[in-house]
């Protein structure tokens, strides 16, 4: 069922976009850094296929027409989010254990600043607002992508309760 | 506790199944949010667009993790 919602073209298209996303970010983030990050397009292809079969999964359930019928993007935000937390495939080659630099401040925190980039763009195409979050809520969010166990359904409710805080709706009254 | 019957069990399946109550609706409920057809050029020129900011900003809050951490003695 999941196979027949996303055809391998799609997937494909999926994939080269995420990976021109995943490639501007590390250009970005690169400039004056020391230790060079990079895509490892392995690890990519693992969370692109596991985001749609998770999407899969949830059109086919949550959507009276699944073939037909689009999940919106908070779906995309939450399962990508989900899946490049579990497989990082933003890297550091550069940091061997006999000839890399070792300790810079962000490097630890890569995957997750662009699973929240990622997210973020997904959420205003959403929107159609673009908006930034509060630095507390950046660091919320990295704090609990790195160290808490955040799960899909989960990330599916706050990225919710960020595009209705976007779009102006009242979370509480 | 009497050990109900099959034909007993089925009556209470007729009975908590029962289109009428709410419970049947609770049990099929899904949360069916759609959107429109997906844009991989619009999601990349969004992406471009606000990248320099997110990192900028993430960055910045990362620094809150200086802020916030408890040395071992």
């Amino acid at each position: 069922m999941v196979g027949a919602l996303f055809t391998e073209e799609e997937i494909k298209g999926r994939f080269l976009d995420f990976f021109e996303i995943a490639q501007e970010f590390c250009e970005c983030y690169n400039e004056g850094a020391p230790t060079l990050v990079e895509v490892d397009p392995a690890l990519l292809y693992m969370v692109v296929t596991a985001t749609y079969d998770d999407i899969g999964r949830y059109k086919a359930y949550h959507l009276s027409d699944p073939v037909h019928q689009r999940s919106n993007a908070v779906k995309r935000a939450a399962y990508a989010t989900k899946w490049l937390l579990h497989f990082d495939p933003l890297i550091f080659p550069q940091m061997g254990h006999i000839t890399g630099p070792t300790g810079h401040t962000h490097d630890a925190l890569a995957n997750a600043m662009f699973a929240i980039h990622f997210s973020l763009a997904n959420l205003q195409q959403f929107t159609s607002e673009k908006f930034d979050l509060s630095k507390k809520m950046y660091y919320d969010l990295m704090y609990d992508l790195v160290f808490r166990q955040l799960n899909s359904d989960a990330l599916i409710l706050i990225y919710e309760m960020i595009a209705d805080t976007a779009l102006g709706n009242k979370l509480i009254e | 506790m009497a050990m109900k019957t099959r034909d007993q069990i089925a009556a209470i399946y007729t009975e908590v199944a029962s289109k009428e109550g709410l419970l049947y609706h609770v049990a099929h409920a899904r949360k069916d949010n759609t959107d429109k057809d997906y844009d991989g050029q619009q999601l990349r020129e969004i992406a471009q667009e606000r990248v320099k900011s997110d990192i900028k900003k993430l960055r910045d809050a990362a620094g809150t993790f200086r802020e916030r951490s408890l040395p071992r003695p």
